[in-house]
């Protein structure tokens, strides 16, 4: 089963997320600097805190926890927002590469900077790498076009991006799966 | 749950005492009210009669010879290593209660964590204290339960397709993937995520499904997590009284695995509860309830970006952490896709190690208080992914995908492994037929293993299941769930009512993504 889809980085230290079967996705940092989930404020921002134990934080809700047998536990929730408009810089399916020699369209995520807020989708042309479906990526080597960088069940390894909607192209005996970003998986 | 209560029986002194309880207690040694010399040592308690050193009657105190004096405390023990004792501040009597549960309510408790039950030290005999269909005794019907505890489910029935169209879960308005599936006797409860075409986000779902596979009436749509951001279904398990769950989302800065109970109204229970609160990608969680907790998994690359480890909590009944995260596989293999079970002895955990292409899938055992790893088993070094694992009756079974050399496509292999993790048959291809074929999900009867997979013929992948023995030879025909148009994968199963076998899964039929649900029929044995 391909679950645990999990991410990586692009070759310009973009990253996204795939996200079959319950999975996961990786923030990007569009800046160059920072590298996903560790800091800058397209990374989400603050990066992680460390520690990794588990715990009820104190503002995940009010009411206080419920037993079991008790009910009456209200979830408050956040206030519903509007999602962030998808920042379609490019076409990913596009059959004309409209990014240039030497560039190709990834998609990209930006991570929530508050815990009510909505990550920032999108797609941006940056620097093609060589590697394709299957071959590692996000050690220095990037995706080639039409491809993206996931850390999934077998690694972090390119593959080919897919619409999530009508045919999608894969691979022999390939899925596609969703990425984190609407309308564009991978074929896993 | 019974108690059983029985007079204190030793006192310090040896007095035969009565203590008189009723008048109320007196305290201090003053008497006046005073608080001076509150700080300072207490001195002996003048009195006339034991009234006066009243305290509590687990504690009790006399007067002898004009002062109070301690003859110390009510102590509690039955010399039953079943039951737990403690003594009774209002009556100063020791009442007992058994160590284990009877969660399920058939009158039989379940055994200690780690304790076959009816084993020694087990305190209890109950096979599935989950389910008051399943006790010592009970007559064996085809309802997947093992009812009579012979260590069978459904004894010699086989399972067949119901050849009813597959009944779309999910709502249109999104395209989901992912989740989990478990059955409460009443309702099959689901998890799933689904993306919102609108909005572009991922909601996480949980939704009760009627035995025969209509939603009317049932539990509807209720999401997991309120939030804005991206939520990742994942395994949802019950207990007995409960829907435990377990998903992973992004309002924590980054991925963070979450945990919650609800209850069948699809009420949730608590706050949330974070499970994990590191840097960088807590992923891939995988959950069982081991009859006296959930015990979670999930990959992590805390410890060294891009360089996987599997990391686990356990979690009570309560929903509350017990002790921290724990690292269950050393740094720098760059462990996942973790899979793991609960064995007998021990938990089983099978994960693929190595960078993209190793191909290399192993096994360990794990204690049920994650603080024991066994050592490593290399099952498997030849493109495997994606383990998936079992118990059966006496050992681990173990399946994975193995891509097909010239393809990017797979096909199923398995292997089985003793208690102790020493390989009983080795790597053996389980789906033989020329198409690929992926995804496979296992329910263990005891004397054989329900397997169901998604494999591809004439370009679409459709359901299909098969009955294997122990040792992993076909023992039935294969049947086919699905013929739809379009590609249905990623089956989840659970037993569900007169032994049929739930199949949630995704397809890709008009399009679009959605959930389906689709039933196997149990056919009693002879």
């Amino acid at each position: 089963m391909a679950s645990g889809m999990i991410v990586a980085g692009l070759a310009f230290g973009l990253a996204l997320g795939l996200a079959a079967c319950g999975g996961a996705v990786a923030g990007s940092d569009l800046d160059g600097g920072a590298t996903e989930n560790e800091g800058g404020p397209s990374a989400g921002g603050r990066g992680g805190s460390g520690g990794g134990i588990g715990f009820r934080p104190p503002d995940a809700g009010v009411g206080g926890p419920t037993r079991p047998d008790g009910g009456g536990f209200t979830d408050p929730g956040c206030p519903d927002a509007e999602p962030n408009p998808v920042d379609r810089q490019c076409d990913p399916f596009s059959a004309f590469n409209d990014c240039g020699p030497g560039f190709a369209c990834f998609p990209f995520v930006q991570y929530p900077a508050g815990r009510c807020e909505a990550e920032q989708f999108g797609t941006v042309c940056g620097a093609a790498g060589s590697a394709r479906q299957g071959e590692p990526c996000g050690t220095g080597q990037g995706c080639a076009g039409g491809h993206v960088c996931v850390i999934s069940s077998e690694g972090v390894q390119c593959v080919q991006m897919c619409p999530t909607e009508g045919a999608d192209n894969c691979p022999p005996g390939l899925i596609c799966e969703f990425l984190d970003v609407a309308g564009i998986g991978g074929c896993i | 749950m019974h108690l059983s209560a029985f007079r204190f029986r030793v006192f310090a002194s040896g007095f035969a005492i009565v203590l008189i309880a009723s008048c109320g207690a007196r305290t201090g040694v003053r008497g006046d009210g005073s608080d001076a010399g509150a700080d300072a040592a207490p001195g002996p308690q003048a009195c006339a009669q034991n009234v006066e050193c009243f305290t509590d009657l687990c504690n009790p105190r006399l007067c002898i010879a004009g002062f109070c004096e301690d003859v110390g405390p009510v102590e509690c023990d039955d010399g039953d290593e079943c039951t737990v004792e403690g003594c009774v501040l209002e009556t100063g009597e020791c009442e007992s209660s058994p160590l284990t549960f009877d969660r399920d309510g058939d009158g039989f408790l379940g055994p200690r964590p780690g304790f076959e039950p009816s084993a020694p030290g087990a305190c209890g005999d109950d096979c599935d204290d989950t389910s008051p269909l399943a006790f010592p005794g009970g007559g064996e019907t085809c309802d997947g339960v093992d009812n009579d505890c012979n260590g069978v489910i459904d004894d010699n029935a086989r399972f067949a397709a119901n050849g009813l169209d597959p009944v779309q879960i999910s709502l249109d308005l999104f395209q989901t993937e992912g989740g989990g599936v478990a059955f409460n006797g009443n309702y099959y409860g689901v998890t799933y995520s689904g993306r919102d075409s609108t909005a572009g986000r991922a909601r996480s779902f949980f939704k009760g499904i009627a035995p025969d596979g209509s939603t009317f009436g049932m539990l509807s749509e209720e999401p997991i997590a309120l939030v804005n951001n991206d939520t990742f279904a994942g395994p949802v398990e019950w207990t007995g009284e409960v829907f435990g769950m377990a998903w992973t989302d992004r309002r924590d800065e980054n991925f963070e695995v979450y945990f919650n109970q609800f209850d069948v109204d699809g009420e949730k229970l608590t706050p949330d509860l974070r499970v994990t609160t590191a840097p960088r990608f807590s992923v891939g969680v995988s959950m069982v309830f081991t009859g006296a907790e959930y015990l979670l998994m999930w990959a992590d690359d805390r410890d060294s970006r891009r360089n996987f480890r599997v990391y686990g909590q356990r979690i009570d009944v309560l929903g509350e952490p017990i002790g921290e995260n724990v690292a269950l596989t050393e740094e720098g293999i760059n462990a996942t896709g973790a899979s793991f079970v609960v064995g007998r002895g021990s938990l089983g955990l099978a994960y693929k190690q190595g960078d993209v292409g190793s191909g290399e899938v192993v096994f360990r055992t794990v204690s049920f208080d994650l603080e024991d790893v066994g050592p490593v088993t290399v099952v498997t070094t030849n493109n495997a992914v994606d383990p998936v694992l079992a118990f059966n009756d006496d050992r681990f079974v173990l399946l994975w995908e193995q891509k097909i050399d010239g393809f990017p496509g797979r096909s199923v292999f398995g292997a089985t492994l003793s208690e102790t993790g020493a390989v009983l048959m080795g790597e053996t291809p389980i789906i033989t037929s020329a198409g690929f074929a992926r995804d496979p999900t296992m329910l263990t009867l005891g004397n054989r293993i329900l397997v169901t997979w998604a494999e591809e013929q004439s370009a679409r992948f459709n359901l299909f299941a098969r009955m294997f023995s122990p040792d992993l030879v076909p023992i039935a025909p294969t049947e086919q769930l699905t013929d739809t148009n379009g590609d249905s994968t990623d089956p989840v199963t659970a037993f569900g009512p007169d032994g049929d076998v739930g199949v949630f899964f995704m397809d890709r039929a008009e399009t679009r993504r959605q959930r389906f649900f689709v039933r196997l029929v149990c056919v009693a044995g002879t």
